[in-house]
């Protein structure tokens, strides 16, 4: 029960973290490999502005949302909209993007590692299983944040406008939405989401500069196995994979984790590149 | 007649081209006796291998590989095993290195250079993460993080000098032999358009597993060759970060040339050593920057300039 709860804890975060990935490649045919690096850049700032400045995490966590929300903005305007027209030339940039990302994190704040300060002690018993609060609200932050997004996304007029663009650019031009905006507005969003994810998982895991390129090959994983652009597919992706990997994690060994995800890879594009829970379409 | 003169000129050009540089590196050596300097170009030469073999893959089939660390890591780690193990002699242990690489890029290539474009570039690099995270996780055969140390193939700086400056000479030649004529045509063709090449009868699969496998074999002498040098092959050869040089030496020389990659290596490692008392703790952070400018503002790489400097003088 505890194995079941911690792996939906990991899932639900996971899938706030990859559905960022996700809606670039849906709207802008981007794989943004600087995802990872966007993650954990976040939860260096907020750890950062907690210790320096405002001692609540809650506040920090969303300047540091809002921060790298910005961020994402310029990104998007100067490194990737220019260079839109060749898809393997932005994939380099966003590589080149998440090195400088993590480079710049080595640089101001060494390679020592990092615990998010959300923490609430004790635990529930529940049917005479302990059940540990922290998790408890990790998993209802997370749940809440999936369900608000779902409703902007299908609801608010942004998010219809954001739907209409990843299923098709020239319809959604003539319908008149803003094609640019929309497209900065996007990246910005899922590095912002990024950022949260990326504080909740830092109170369960501790970070490290280097820690980025896991976490964007968890979220690669997870949407890749829940069909790229495909956002209800990569949140189902995400708590399997979580449960997956906090199986493994406890009857094999921690250190296989990366190796379950990889697995799961590879297994998804041999079999069904348009990912697992979509009607196949181009691989 | 004329025309005979005139290809044996271009010839003579060429080589003298080639030469000239290996030449003048060859002589540095009697003028700067700064070990610091020598050292510098003997890694330098190394990654030129390792880095020319990437474009081997990328720069010439257009298929960006993220993994290519897993070779020249991989080189290593079967360097050491020989040696330290089985007491191979370590010349021998080289070639048997980039065999050993090129059968294992043939395993994992066949199944995963079904996909392409990003997708192929994501499995190259999950590929790669994981080898180094199963390295890390048998501890005991692998000493871990800490890696396994090595003994050196010959004593003192030059003759290491030497020896990868030959290294890198003959398999530079090889490389550039077989991508710029034996296979030109076809993986070009597959760079430009794949669908179009396969269209006209093209067995694409084939040509790509064929550079894959080139390619990692080249990655493996040059990873062998390196554990040797520094005495040890580590995850860290393995990592993310090694495959980034790789590809940061393609984009600043030029990609699917060959030769681009190996100008592109001797400039950034230069550029690193000059500015690492500037930046000491993120030298990575240089080549990222560099790096995006290149693909921003000069796709083709420096050699696309040179080369023109050269024809016009």
């Amino acid at each position: 029960m505890e194995l079941i709860l911690s792996g939906l804890v990991l899932g639900a975060i996971y899938g706030l973290a990859s559905v960022g990935l996700s809606l670039i490649f849906g709207i802008m045919r981007v794989v943004n490999l600087a995802h990872g690096s966007l993650l954990v850049l976040g939860a260096f700032i907020a750890y950062f502005l907690y210790n320096i400045l405002i001692p609540n995490p809650y506040i920090t966590t969303i300047l540091a949302a809002i921060t790298v929300f910005v961020l994402g903005l310029f990104i998007e305007r100067l490194a990737i909209y220019p260079f839109r027209a060749s898809e393997m030339r932005v994939l380099m940039i966003t590589f080149g993007l998440g090195i400088i990302i993590e480079q710049l994190i080595l640089l101001g704040w060494g390679a020592r590692y990092i615990m998010s300060p959300i923490y609430i002690l004790g635990s529930i018993d529940l049917f005479g299983i302990k059940l540990s609060i922290q998790r408890l609200a990790l998993l209802t932050v997370s749940v809440i944040l999936i369900c608000a997004l779902w409703l902007f996304l299908t609801r608010s007029k942004l998010g219809k406008a954001i739907r209409t663009l990843a299923q098709d650019e020239e319809v959604a031009m003539i319908f008149g939405v803003a094609v640019e905006r929309i497209r900065a507005l996007t990246f910005a969003l899922s590095g912002a989401l990024a950022v949260i994810a990326g504080v909740l998982l830092n109170s369960i895991y501790m970070f490290q500069a280097h820690a980025g390129w896991e976490y964007l090959l968890i979220a690669l994983a997870i949407v890749i196995v829940g069909g790229l652009g495909d956002i209800r597919g990569t949140i189902i992706a995400g708590i399997v994979l979580g449960l997956a990997e906090s199986f493994v994690g406890y009857f094999i060994s921690p250190s296989w984790r990366i190796i379950c995800f990889f697995i799961s890879i590879i297994i998804t594009l041999m079999v069904r590149p348009s990912g697992i829970f979509r009607r196949g379409k181009e691989a | 007649m004329r025309i005979a003169t005139k290809i044996r000129k271009e010839k003579i050009r060429q080589s003298l081209l080639t030469l000239v540089p290996l030449v003048i590196l060859a002589v540095i050596p009697l003028f700067l006796k700064d070990p610091y300097v020598i050292h510098m170009i003997t890694v330098a030469s190394i990654y030129a291998i390792f880095s020319s073999s990437w474009d081997m893959l990328s720069g010439y089939t257009g298929q960006i590989s993220l993994g290519h660390a897993v070779f020249f890591g991989g080189g290593a780690y079967v360097a050491a095993f020989l040696t330290m193990w089985y007491n191979v002699p370590p010349p021998l242990c080289i070639p048997i290195a980039g065999v050993i690489m090129m059968l294992f890029s043939i395993i994992i290539g066949v199944p995963s250079l079904r996909v392409t474009g990003p997708y192929l570039t994501i499995t190259t690099l999950a590929f790669a993460e994981t080898v180094k995270a199963i390295v890390i996780a048998f501890p005991g055969v692998t000493r871990g993080e800490e890696g396994i140390p090595v003994k050196t193939m010959v004593r003192g700086m030059l003759p290491n000098f030497y020896i990868s400056l030959i290294l890198m000479a003959v398999s530079i030649t090889v490389m550039h032999f077989i991508a710029n004529h034996r296979l030109r045509i076809p993986l070009t063709a597959i760079r430009e358009n794949e669908n179009t090449a396969q269209a006209s009868g093209l067995n694409t699969t084939k040509y790509k597993v064929l550079s894959f496998a080139i390619s990692a074999f080249f990655a493996g002498i040059a990873g062998s060759f390196y554990c040797y040098y520094m005495m040890i092959a580590s995850p860290a050869l393995l990592s993310l970060d090694t495959s980034f040089m790789a590809f940061a030496m393609g984009v600043v020389g030029g990609m699917g040339t060959i030769i681009g990659p190996v100008i592109g290596a001797y400039i950034i490692t230069v550029l690193s050593e000059l500015l690492r008392s500037v930046i000491v703790r993120a030298h990575l952070l240089i080549y990222g920057i560099v790096f995006i400018a290149f693909i921003m503002l000069m796709p083709e790489g420096i050699i696309k300039p040179l080369s023109k400097l050269i024809k016009r003088s």
